[in-house]
């Protein structure tokens, strides 16, 4: 028995040290480099980390370019056409994979696309091309401090009978509280419950594009009925006093006041929540980065935690937060064979070789779908949260907002919702000019 | 010497190479883009002749290129006026022989080093610090905040520049003439309109000319000051084709062919403030 234990773990480091001597083989051969261009800006110095250790591994020049933020496709429309395309690009919607379609090569047949869990993370045409598969996992709703949420439950002064984030599922609950919490900012050592509502233009994405999600959802009516590879449904804004309902309370109950939101900047906003000068954020679990390298940090880490967004519908309390695959990695078909062939390598290093997992779930903090990652250790504290609510037998929200038309419709949004916060639009104005907008761009969207 | 040059081997010789620098960095480019505003594309290799139907909608879009043509004229012509009204009396004063001259010289032609992005975001707080305490909203709040904003910008950028332009139009009025209309009797005022702006004329061609071309094509400024804000009412052309080709999926065309528009407009507008104002030189 002992004797062909032995046997078997020695065949087994055989073929390994075979398997690795094949890939090194092939590895040294490939001269070039492998570019990829980085969607997420809060991990690039994390991304250029795992470039250097698969270069000291391998010897292989990885080179990482990060997009600033919103600016995704122009960029990747800009390093297409140069004589150094990337290799490794990302695709983050429908919409997009359709206008890059040309450029994205099958997946299918690639070591990365073995791991993957469910189809459902991947971007595919039905018949088994996959264009794409995604490596985060993302969820949003409102980060919490539970430090100052705590401090508001235990307080004599409140005026509101809830004593636990659990009860703020309804709106109701959540307006009532949070005004209440407003009234006790100075008790509570917060200058407003919720991090300035920032809409100056290029970081307005928390509201025009995550925000939405919640409208969206309720308007095409709900997760059995959205298809997220379909076309971009018609859109009328029947949820848009329940929008209106929630951005109020964001504005209203804020660090900043309504009529100087167009200065600050979702990293103005996330330093606050870092602070402790604010309560809550509308955030996503990739803030976490953010959060946790703010100088002079005050937020303790067990004390960040998830609630859901509600805005005021019927059966919300039963959701919770919004989570779904978003930003899908591509590899470029117009690049060579071997860069490409190199792209897959690494891609397959990344997410199964231990330094590969180990700087996955460490730096870069992705919840990936790939089965060799599920024995990984996160440090986020906004992934036990996410678990926790799911837990509560909460359904998720699906990514509905990945369905908006374009980016030109989403500058709409967050222009108006400025106008909006500055006292310069009526509501009902800016409902019907993003409705006439969201038509146009439909059809331009649905056509092409 | 001057034989070497008319033969055609030496002509050829020296012109050449930057007859090929100019042909790759210029003539080349402008053709491949006048054939692109024809096309649909998303990156230039995938292009699709579709005729004419990118300025069709270049047209028929009044939120886009038509509003920003208009916010443009408006800078332009409030820009070239004010800029050059105040450089021309800085320069008056700076060739006066005060104490000092060189340093204040120096002083205003400095902002003319720094770069319109960082220009755009340091006036972007000043404004804004400005704007909040006196009103307590910021520059999104109103179209012309932004607007004064861009104006007051570009003077603070230019003055400096076309001021040294005017200094050298002025020093090179001889002495002579200023001194035999003083002894004529001639009033400060009567020297300035007879002798030193008809003297000066060039100079004058030259600055509004860089002037005007400048703010038509102004861009860095305009999209770290504003980016546009509120709602697109404060995009200047440069910005708007450079909106439409990178951040709208699929318009690459439209914005090429509003590029090519674009450089129309300048080329015409140039050439018409050329014209008008070197026939006043003549005169």
């Amino acid at each position: 028995m002992k004797k062909s234990f032995i046997s078997i773990t020695l065949a087994a480091a055989m073929a390994a040290t075979l398997a690795t001597g094949a890939m090194t083989v092939s590895a040294s051969d490939y001269t070039g480099t492998i570019r990829w261009l980085n969607y997420k800006p809060e991990v690039s110095d994390q991304m250029k980390e795992v470039a250097a250790a698969y270069t000291e591994e391998t010897g292989i020049n990885v080179e990482i370019e990060t997009a600033a933020s919103g600016t995704y496709e122009q960029t990747l429309t800009a390093r297409m056409d140069s004589s150094d395309a990337p290799v490794i690009f990302v695709v983050d919607s429908v919409n997009m994979l359709n206008t890059w379609k040309d450029y994205i090569s099958d997946l299918s047949g690639t070591e990365l696309y073995s791991y993957c869990s469910d189809d459902a993370y991947t971007l595919n045409d039905g018949n088994g091309y996959i264009y794409g598969i995604s490596y985060a996992l993302e969820g949003w709703g409102i980060i919490v401090n539970k430090a100052i949420t705590d401090a508001y439950f235990a307080s004599p002064n409140k005026s509101t009978e809830y004593t636990s984030l659990d009860e703020l599922y309804t709106f109701d609950a959540l307006k009532a509280v949070v005004e209440d919490m407003t009234a006790l900012k100075d008790e509570l050592g917060i200058q407003g419950v919720f991090g300035s509502t920032s809409l100056k233009a290029g970081d307005d994405w928390r509201f025009q594009t995550h925000l939405m999600n919640q409208p969206l959802y309720w308007e095409w009516g709900g997760n059995e009925n959205i298809d997220l590879n379909g076309k971009v449904p018609d859109f009328t804004f029947q949820y848009n006093q329940e929008y209106k309902n929630i951005l109020d309370l964001y504005l209203n109950n804020s660090v900043t006041e309504p009529a100087l939101v167009g200065t600050k900047t979702v990293d103005d906003s996330m330093a606050e929540f870092a602070l402790g000068q604010c309560a809550m954020i509308q955030n996503g679990d990739w803030a976490w980065n953010t959060i946790a390298n703010t100088d002079g940090k005050a937020v303790k880490d067990e004390d960040v935690c998830f609630i859901p967004i509600s805005c005021g519908v019927e059966g919300e309390e039963a959701m919770g937060l919004n989570v779904g695959a978003s930003q899908y990695m591509c590899i470029n078909s117009q690049a060579s064979e071997e860069d490409q062939a190199a792209a897959a390598d690494f891609l397959a290093w990344l997410f199964s070789s231990d330094t590969g997992k180990q700087l996955v779930a460490q730096k870069l903090q992705f919840v990936t779908p790939f089965t060799t990652m599920a024995d990984a250790e996160y440090t986020n504290p906004l992934f036990a949260s996410e678990n926790y609510i799911s837990s509560l037998g909460k359904t998720a929200y699906c990514w509905a907002a990945n369905l908006i038309p374009d980016q030109t419709w989403k500058d709409e949004m967050g222009a108006d919702l400025l106008a909006y916060a500055q006292g310069q639009m009526e509501w009902d104005e800016l409902v019907e000019t993003v409705v006439d907008v969201w038509a146009e761009e439909e059809a331009i969207t649905n056509e092409g | 010497m001057n034989k070497i040059y008319k033969k055609p081997k030496y002509l050829a010789i020296f012109t050449l190479p930057t007859l090929i620098a100019y042909i790759i960095a210029f003539v080349v480019p402008f053709i491949m883009g006048l054939y692109l505003s024809f096309c649909k594309f998303k990156t230039i290799a995938s292009a699709q002749f579709v005729g004419f139907s990118n300025y069709m909608t270049v047209f028929t879009d009044t939120r886009g290129f038509i509003r920003a043509f208009i916010f443009t004229v408006k800078i332009a012509v409030v820009g070239v006026v004010t800029t050059n009204i105040i450089a021309f009396i800085f320069a008056l004063l700076l060739t006066r022989g005060l104490k000092g001259t060189n340093f204040y010289r120096t002083i205003f032609f400095m902002p003319n080093l720094i770069g319109g992005i960082i220009l755009g975001y340091i006036w972007q707080l000043l404004l804004n610090g400005i704007l909040i305490r006196l009103v307590g909203v910021d520059l999104t709040f109103k179209a012309s905040y932004g607007y004064w904003g861009i104006i007051i910008l570009y003077n603070w950028q230019k003055i400096g520049y076309l001021m040294i332009i005017y200094i050298a139009g002025i020093q090179n009025v001889p002495g002579d003439l200023i001194e035999a209309a003083k002894i004529d009797g001639a009033t400060y005022m009567q020297t300035l309109k007879s002798i030193i702006l008809p003297m000066v004329m060039s100079s004058i061609t030259i600055c509004t000319f860089l002037s005007l071309t400048d703010c038509f094509k102004m861009f860095d400024q305009n999209l770290a000051l504003t980016a546009g804000a509120p709602r697109n009412q404060t995009t200047m052309l440069a910005l708007d084709i450079f909106e439409t080709y990178y951040n709208r999926v699929g318009f690459a065309g439209v914005g090429q062919a509003k590029a090519v528009i674009f450089t129309i407009i300048v080329f015409l507008i140039a050439m018409i403030q050329l014209r008008i104002t070197s026939r006043k030189e003549n005169n």
